[in-house]
């Protein structure tokens, strides 16, 4: 479908302006004070909950950093976030009052960013996965880092949701976002197309989709999206005079949705992203505060249940949370067999680069952090 | 030890006496939850998406009344006579714009269209005090289908001027014109802008609504975001004032300006305007927020002892000072 759907429109929201009155709000020691304490005072609470999740969160270490977590799923292995492990060196993990054991990918799924490791001396029970499809929106959700310490609070944002664009139903037809009144006008019909198969022509009005009708562009575009690739739902055109009945095959949507540079400043300046945070199959999503390090975290609800483990830090108001009965599934499955390989000098070089390159970012974001830091040290002054 | 207990009981409490609500138990995190859910399940269907027919630009809009009646973000409909509604089920629907005050970027818009729409009450962020506990909802980056609107908990962190209220409720591009709500489910904000912290999310006040109501119902447009002083539309009583000894005194008094005509001299100390005590020049965008060229305002000043009670018709800054270019 037309990208306009997206990419060329602005989304709304102001930075702060600099001229006006309007000056982005510092938040006054005395209010800080009070959010603060509160926020303690919440934790403190959550913290007597009895988590399940008390011994199964650990932090992965490559070197001197903390890159991020694994949750335990017994036999002295781990679960976490595949890219931000399997391109690292010298990874471990601390165990038992402060005994830090070396980790090894001995697995991967791919399909989910998932990787496996090894971890010698682990004695950790397997964290029981549960369901987090029976959750309602709004629910509280609470992010778990080492010991159980309740790490993040947020709410459940979306239910689980594939963000697969190929899950979605394609019918490769070009229309105007601005139109609406009966029927859709087509403009234009993609070559090869699910459309272009049954005929579907500029010019055609779209009257009704899987018998119910259409007036206007975004009521078509939620239908076709909301429907899976492969389905056949009857389509009523009207073609000049005649009134046309045509059957496609969906197929899935190929056009990557862009982000448009505005809103990708506003997700950068808001703390760190995970590299891989898009095209899962099967993902919540929640406010909570993380950062991309914090990925691999076990997620439990008010009730202490494990109901999913942090996937992705996704921008400003979005982490990506993998459901827990979705992870006991997986891993019922042997995970694919996890080969370094021996990199090139080339390959090397690059992957030293890149590594670097990201080294010097997480620097910038943490002398960033403590400059906002200093500048509430100096309000309170 | 006992007694150790005991005070450090004490400040603890005494440090919170400033009243931010604090879940002491399991329970009462659960009875928050259940709280927040009922928010998002009978709030929902009247969180909109609102898009620009003319520009195709997206943010936000709740529908406040079963006329349909909606309240979103002045900057969201700056410049359109329509917007095309959709409804988190994928419904669409047309509005047409009332009016807008961009000074607090706050603005109506109306469903076409005679149908009983679901709506949010609205409250009034004037009850709001810091810590207290919102939600946020909105269509981040635009309508998705594939998704409801996204949910955001959070707290009020700080209240500014112009009635705007601070939450740590994040919100993204496409949030704009949407709502902010109190944990009955009451309207108390609508979403206008962030800065670079997580943890400052800017909405405008319900107060901010209410007071400049009528005006916007009416399909009045008036104001520039925050009340930007080089705006030439203006209102402007044409005096000019400073501070001494916390009380705004007139230093000059243009020929011609409606502040001349209305008999107001340099030298006079302003005390009320429209009936509200003024002493601080930071006070007067407030007082001028909801006010129209064209309008009449009341003016008490102080001189010789003696207070007058004076009628000024407000003028366009642009009036005073043609020549002043932006």
């Amino acid at each position: 479908m037309k990208k306009i759907t997206v990419t060329a429109f602005a989304f709304l929201l102001s930075l702060p302006l600099a001229h006006g009155q309007l000056r982005p709000p510092r938040i006054p020691k005395v209010d800080r004070e009070v959010t603060e304490s509160q926020a303690e005072a919440i934790f403190k609470t959550l913290r007597a909950v009895n988590f399940e999740a008390e011994k199964v969160a650990y932090p992965i270490y490559s070197g001197r950093e903390q890159v991020a977590y694994g949750v335990s799923i017994g036999n002295g292995r781990l679960l976490t976030k595949a890219s931000e492990v399997t391109r690292r060196i010298r990874l471990f993990t601390v165990i038992e009052a402060e005994k830090s054991v070396f980790c090894r990918v001995i697995g991967v799924y791919p399909e989910q960013d998932l990787a496996v490791l090894e971890v010698r001396g682990l004695t950790a029970p397997a964290a029981k996965w549960a369901n987090g499809g029976n959750l309602d929106e709004g629910a509280f959700l609470v992010a778990i880092s080492e010991g159980g310490a309740p790490h993040a609070l947020g709410v459940l944002s979306v239910k689980e949701r594939s963000l697969k664009s190929t899950d979605q139903g394609f019918l490769g037809i070009q229309m105007d976002a601005t139109e609406s009144g009966e029927g859709v006008v087509v403009k234009e019909v993609v070559p090869k197309s699910a459309a272009s198969e049954v005929g579907i022509r500029p010019g055609d009005i779209i009257v009704s989709i899987a018998g119910q009708s259409i007036t206007g562009f975004f009521e078509l575009s939620t239908r076709l999206r909301r429907m899976r690739s492969g389905e056949k739902p009857v389509i009523v055109l009207k073609r000049g005079e005649e009134q046309v009945k045509v059957t496609p095959t969906l197929k899935g949507r190929t056009d990557e949705q862009g982000t448009s540079a505005r809103l990708q400043r506003m997700d950068r300046m808001s703390g760190s992203q995970s590299r891989v945070r898009g095209e899962f199959a099967n993902v919540m999503q929640s406010d909570m505060e993380l950062e991309a390090q914090d990925a691999g975290m076990p997620v439990v609800d008010l009730e202490g249940r494990i109901v999913g483990m942090v996937i992705a830090r996704a921008g400003r108001i979005s982490t990506l949370i993998l459901p827990g009965d979705d992870i006991a599934d997986i891993l019922k499955k042997e995970p694919e067999v996890f080969e370094p390989a021996e990199p090139r000098n080339a390959r090397r070089d690059e992957l030293q680069r890149g590594e670097r390159r990201q080294r010097m970012q997480r620097e910038l974001e943490r002398m960033r952090e403590m400059m906002r830091n200093l500048e509430r040290e100096l309000d309170r002054e | 030890m006992k007694t150790l207990r005991i005070l450090t009981f004490f400040a603890f409490s005494s440090h919170l006496s400033l009243a931010a609500p604090l879940p002491k138990s399991l329970g009462e995190l659960r009875e928050l939850q259940t709280k927040v859910q009922k928010v998002v399940k009978t709030r929902t269907a009247a969180t909109v998406s609102l898009v620009s027919t003319r520009n195709g630009a997206s943010g936000s809009g709740i529908i406040v009344s079963a006329d349909g009646l909606i309240l979103t973000a002045a900057h969201v409909i700056a410049g359109s006579a329509e917007m095309t509604v959709i409804f988190p089920d994928g419904r669409q629907a047309k509005a047409e714009v009332l009016g807008a005050n961009f000074t607090r970027d706050a603005a109506m818009a109306r469903l076409v269209g005679e149908e009983t729409w679901p709506f949010a009450e609205i409250g009034d962020s004037k009850d709001l005090a810091v810590g207290d506990f919102v939600v946020a909802m909105g269509h981040p980056k635009g309508y998705d289908p594939t998704r409801r609107p996204p949910v955001r908990f959070g707290r009020v962190m700080t209240k500014g001027g112009l009635d705007f209220v601070t939450t740590d409720c994040t919100l993204i591009g496409g949030d704009s014109g949407g709502p902010l709500f109190d944990l009955e489910g009451r309207v108390v904000g609508i979403h206008s802008n962030i800065g670079p912290d997580r943890q400052i999310n800017n909405h405008a006040g319900l107060a901010g609504f209410k007071s400049s109501w009528d005006q916007m119902l009416a399909g009045k447009s008036w104001g520039s975001l925050g009340g930007d002083a080089r705006d030439p539309d203006r209102p402007v009583m044409g005096i000019i004032l400073r501070e001494e000894d916390g009380a705004l005194v007139v230093e000059d008094v243009p020929e011609k300006s409606p502040a001349a005509k209305s008999g107001i001299k340099v030298g006079d100390k302003v005390t009320l305007i429209g009936g509200k005590e003024i002493s601080r020049l930071a006070q007067l965008s407030e007082a001028f927020a909801d006010r129209l060229p064209g309008s009449e305002v009341s003016v008490t000043v102080e001189r010789d002892g003696k207070t007058l009670k004076k009628s000024v018709t407000l003028a366009k800054l642009s009036d005073i000072y043609p020549n002043q270019r932006r």
